[in-house]
C-alpha cells in the first residue's frame, strides 16, 4: 500500500465510525432470528411440533391480534429505520485533520475550539470565561462576551481566528465565526 | 581436569542467559525476561528487556537503536556458547522499554 | 477497524434495514390488508423445509465469523527485524517513553502514549497526546512531528504515524 493510500485510510478511520458496532447489534438479531426459523425448520422437516409458540398460533390465541401485529410492524419499522440512517449518516467522531508533512494528525474539536478560544480571548484581552468556542464540522463558533464600556470588533477578531485556522489547514474546513454579545459584563 | 559431568538445570541456565543479556543490554537483571526452548536440538533464545537509550534529541547519536540492539544481540549470542556450551539457533530480542538516561554535560 | 471495509459495512446496514422494513410493511399488511401480498404458507415440503434449515445455520456460522474477526489489528511491536538465526522487535511503548521524555518541557502537552498497529501488511503507530485546555495546536503539533522527525533516525525507518490530539479528561493527570 502506498504511504499516500495508507495515510487516507488512517485519517478516515479517526475521523469517522466504521458502524462496526451497529453491525454487531444487527447480526446479533440476525443470529437470534435464524437460530429460532432454523429450530423451528427442523423439528416441522422432522415432523416434530414447534418448540415454541409458532406465530399463527400464538396470534390465534392472544385476544387482539391486530394489536401484536401493529406492534410487531412498528417494532420492525422502527429498527429497520434505525439502521438505514445508520448506513447514511457519515457518522463525525468529533475530530479534524491537520494538514502536516510527516505524519497524519487527528484533532479533537474540543481541542481546537479550545485553541480558537485562546486566540481570540487574546486578541479581545478578556478573561477565559467570557469566550465560548464550539466547533462543528465546518465551523467554529466563538462568541464573546465583552467587557461594558470596551467596543470590540467582530470583524478583526474573526480575522484573527480565521487566520489562525487556514494556517492549520483543517480538513474538513471550518470557517470561522466570531460574534461579540450584545450584552456586556462590567467589571473586567 | 576432574572427571564428572556438569549438570545445568533449565532454571540456572535461563539466569545465565538472563545476566549475558542485561550485560550487554547494559540494564539492571531485574529487568530482563527470558525464554528458552528446544529448536530441532538446538537452543532457541528470546528475550525481552527494556533498553537504555539517550534522548531523542541528544547529539552525536550514532548509530541506530535496531543496529545497537543487534549488535548486543550477536554478542549475547557468542557469550551464550562460550559460557554454556550450548549451540543456538536463534537469539530473538524484544525491546519493550526505552529508559531514557539525561545526558551528563562535560564541563 | 483497520481491516473493515466500511463501505461493505453500511451497505450491509442499509440492506437489513430495508429487510425489515419490507417485513414490517408485510407484517402491517396482514393486520389491514392494503395490498394483495401473499401470507406465509402453512404447511411447506420437507426439502424446502432442510433448506431453510441450512440456509438459517449458514448465516449463523456467517454472523459468529464476523463477529470473531473484528480484531481491532493492535499489535504490540512497532518495528520487527527477522531473519533465520533471530530478530529484534521493537514495542510501541518504546516510541511512547522516548516521544514522553522529548515533549517534557513543552507545556502544552500533559501526556503521551503510542500503540502500534496493522495498516494493510505495514505497522503503524498511533500516538495520543492529551493537550492541556486552551493549548496552542501549532505548538503540539510542531513538537510532536519535531520527535517523530528523531524517532525516524532513531528507528533507522519511517514508520506511518497517526497523531491523534484529544482533550485532557476533567481533571488533572500528573502523568508527566
Amino acid at each position: 500500500m502506498t504511504e499516500q493510500k495508507l495515510y487516507r485510510r488512517l485519517v478516515r478511520r479517526s475521523l469517522h465510525r466504521s458502524r462496526s458496532a451497529a453491525i454487531v447489534a444487527a447480526l446479533v438479531g440476525v443470529i437470534l432470528v435464524a437460530a429460532y426459523v432454523g429450530t423451528e425448520a427442523t423439528l416441522a422437516a422432522l415432523g416434530r411440533g414447534p418448540l415454541l409458540v409458532t406465530p399463527d398460533a400464538a396470534l390465534a390465541s392472544s385476544e387482539n391480534p391486530t394489536v401484536i401485529l401493529l406492534v410487531a410492524a412498528g417494532a420492525a419499522a422502527l429498527v429497520g429505520i434505525v439502521l438505514v440512517i445508520l448506513a447514511i449518516v457519515p457518522g463525525r467522531r468529533g475530530r479534524h485533520e491537520v494538514a502536516n508533512e510527516r505524519l497524519a494528525v487527528v484533532v479533537d474539536d474540543a481541542v481546537l475550539a479550545g485553541a480558537l478560544s485562546r486566540v481570540v480571548r487574546r486578541e479581545a484581552a478578556v478573561a477565559e470565561s467570557r469566550v465560548r468556542t464550539v466547533v462543528s464540522a465546518r465551523r467554529g463558533l466563538v462568541t464573546v462576551t465583552p467587557t461594558s464600556g470596551v467596543l470590540l470588533n467582530a470583524s478583526a477578531l474573526t480575522a484573527s481566528a480565521k487566520e489562525y485556522l487556514d494556517a492549520l489547514e483543517l480538513s474538513p474546513a471550518v470557517r470561522a465565526d466570531v460574534s461579540v454579545a450584545r450584552n456586556g459584563v462590567v467589571g473586567s | 581436569m576432574v572427571a564428572g559431568r556438569v549438570a545445568i538445570t533449565e532454571r540456572a541456565l535461563e539466569r545465565t542467559v538472563m545476566a549475558i543479556a542485561a550485560g550487554h543490554l547494559r540494564v539492571p537483571i531485574t529487568a530482563v525476561r527470558v525464554q528458552l526452548a528446544d529448536d530441532a536440538g538446538l537452543l532457541a533464545v528470546a528475550v525481552t528487556a527494556p533498553v537504555r537509550t539517550a534522548p531523542l534529541r541528544a547529539p552525536g547519536r550514532g548509530d541506530g537503536m535496531v543496529t545497537v540492539v543487534q549488535g548486543a544481540r550477536s554478542g549475547i549470542r557468542d557469550d551464550i556458547t562460550i559460557i554454556t556450551g550450548r549451540t543456538v539457533s536463534r537469539v530473538s530480542i524484544t525491546v519493550s522499554r526505552a529508559e531514557v538516561f539525561e545526558e551528563k554535560r562535560a564541563r | 477497524m483497520t481491516r473493515t471495509n466500511r463501505l461493505l459495512n453500511r451497505v450491509f446496514l442499509a440492506l437489513v434495514g430495508l429487510v425489515l422494513i419490507a417485513a414490517a410493511a408485510w407484517i402491517g399488511n396482514r393486520a389491514y390488508p392494503l395490498l394483495e401480498i401473499p401470507a406465509l404458507p402453512g404447511t411447506l415440503s420437507a426439502d424446502l423445509l432442510w433448506i431453510i434449515v441450512a440456509a438459517c445455520a449458514v448465516l449463523i456460522v456467517l454472523s459468529i465469523a464476523w463477529i470473531v474477526t473484528r480484531g481491532r489489528g493492535r499489535q504490540q511491536t512497532v518495528l520487527r527485524v527477522g531473519g533465520d538465526d533471530g530478530s529484534v522487535a521493537i514495542d510501541a511503548r518504546v516510541a511512547s517513553d522516548l516521544i514522553s521524555e522529548d515533549l517534557k518541557s513543552v507545556n502544552d502537552v500533559s501526556s503521551v502514549s503510542a500503540t502500534a498497529f496493522r495498516v494493510g501488511r505495514e505497522p503503524a503507530l498511533e500516538v495520543r497526546v492529551d493537550a492541556r485546555r486552551g493549548a496552542d495546536l501549532r505548538t503540539v503539533i510542531t513538537s510532536v512531528t519535531g520527535s517523530i522527525d528523531e524517532l525516524d533516525a532513531v528507528f533507522e525507518k519511517r514508520i506511518p504515524v497517526l497523531l491523534h490530539v484529544r482533550g485532557s479528561s476533567s481533571g488533572v493527570r500528573l502523568t508527566k
